[in-house]
């Protein structure tokens, strides 16, 4: 134990992280309460990422960051877990609190996950407010990378949150939904900046659930500057989105380092990889 | 027919990573057949779970694949994902042989999937 107490503090900060492994909070727990130093050691894993889920925790956090700001530099991603149970029209509350409260206070944020977020409503007073609530995220000047997950929201307005992000270099979407909004939902002064977003690395993952996010979003990313700049992509590629893929890729194509595709389908049945042409006009094969 | 996805313009790629649950070997092969990239390093395809049998019948015909390598000089690491109950070195040692001498063996790797 002694041995171990004289580790240089960088070597033990990294014999912890690697034990709590990004989900083991369990040992995590347990290395704060070994000792004095093992506790400070556990600080950048601690602190590394913070999840937020409502209003009430949000002001939690605030007060712990007001208590002991040596705790502002250490947090690299933001988790906002909106609850799936709140009503539509209060999460976009939460959301404009956000970059008001946090964006002066993080000055090493990288990540931003935003799970669960939904903006339908059949009154568009609320889409208004997300609308707003969005373009407040260009406050976090230091974030690259945002991920949704299991969020509903349409191109326009994921387009106006991420080029909203004015250093976003990192796109991720698994489970996507694409609601049904009147066209012309951005007003002329939010509209997002032709010059973004400026991708590196794109990851699309909409699962087996039919859903028009795919097409949607890559024919959008293909309208964008990404087009010239994306290096790194992988996609989850289902069947009915073989055509969307295909054009995607055509364009994007000859700048692409490093490609993923997953290819899913729905049954598995050899029907929906023939070489003949299906009912919906798509094939995977030649 | 054409296909619909075609990595055929994809000509600066890297790296490269066809993971595959359930579609047929051909299809996988007609897309690598495509891979006209002069920097591909490196190369990942899962291959078709085919139940237990380790014999020559249980990998899908690589002949295009082993074509289409003989012309990549610098790839580094050419990964195989399966799925399956035979054993990681048999599998390997009969990928060496189908791909000898056309690609190194020190760069086949075999890996277990999901």
């Amino acid at each position: 134990m002694q041995a171990l107490q004289s580790l240089p503090s960088t070597i033990l900060q990294t014999v912890i992280h690697l034990a709590y492994d990004n989900s083991d909070w369990h040992t995590l727990c347990s290395c704060t309460l070994v000792s004095k130093s093992w506790r400070a050691a556990s600080r950048n894993s601690v602190y590394r990422e913070i999840s937020i889920g409502s209003e009430a925790r949000l002001e939690e956090f605030e007060g712990l960051l007001a208590t002991d700001p040596t705790i502002t530099s250490l947090v690299h991603s933001l988790v906002l877990r909106l609850p799936p149970d709140n009503p539509d029209f209060t999460n976009y509350s939460l959301v404009a609190k956000i970059p008001r409260t946090l964006s002066t206070l993080l000055t090493r944020l990288y990540t931003i996950r935003v799970i669960g977020l939904r903006t339908v409503h059949e009154n568009n007073e609320p889409i208004d407010h997300f609308i707003v609530a969005l373009s407040g995220f260009a406050a976090f000047a230091t974030v690259q990378s945002l991920a949704l997950y299991n969020c509903t929201m349409d191109t326009s307005l994921l387009s106006l949150f991420s080029t909203s992000l004015p250093a976003i270099r990192e796109l991720s979407i698994e489970f996507h939904h694409i609601p049904r909004h009147p066209p012309g939902l951005i007003p002329d002064s939010q509209v997002p900046s032709p010059q973004r977003p400026l991708l590196k690395t794109l990851k699309l993952d909409f699962g087996l659930i039919f859903s028009p996010a795919a097409p949607a979003i890559l024919d959008w990313l293909i309208s964008t500057p990404s087009r010239d700049t994306l290096r790194s992509v992988t996609l989850t590629v289902r069947i009915s989105d073989a055509e969307a893929v295909g054009r995607f890729l055509s364009e994007v194509g000859p700048v692409l380092e490093e490609l993923e595709l997953r290819f899913e389908d729905y049954f598995g049945l050899p029907l929906e990889t023939a070489s003949k042409p299906l009912s919906c006009g798509t094939q995977l094969t030649k | 027919m054409k296909n619909q996805i075609s990595i055929e313009g994809c000509t600066s790629l890297r790296a490269l990573t066809l993971a595959n649950s359930s579609l047929t070997s051909g299809a996988i092969l007609d897309t690598i057949a495509e891979i006209r990239s002069a920097r591909l390093e490196y190369l990942a395809l899962w291959l078709p779970n085919n139940g237990n049998r380790a014999d020559d019948e249980s990998l899908p015909d690589l002949a295009a694949l082993v074509e289409t390598l003989r012309e990549v000089r610098q790839l580094a690491e050419l990964r195989f994902i399966y799925h399956g109950p035979i054993p990681k070195r048999r599998i390997l040692e009969r990928l060496q042989d189908i791909f000898s001498p056309s690609v190194p063996s020190r760069i086949i790797h075999v890996v277990e999937g999901r």
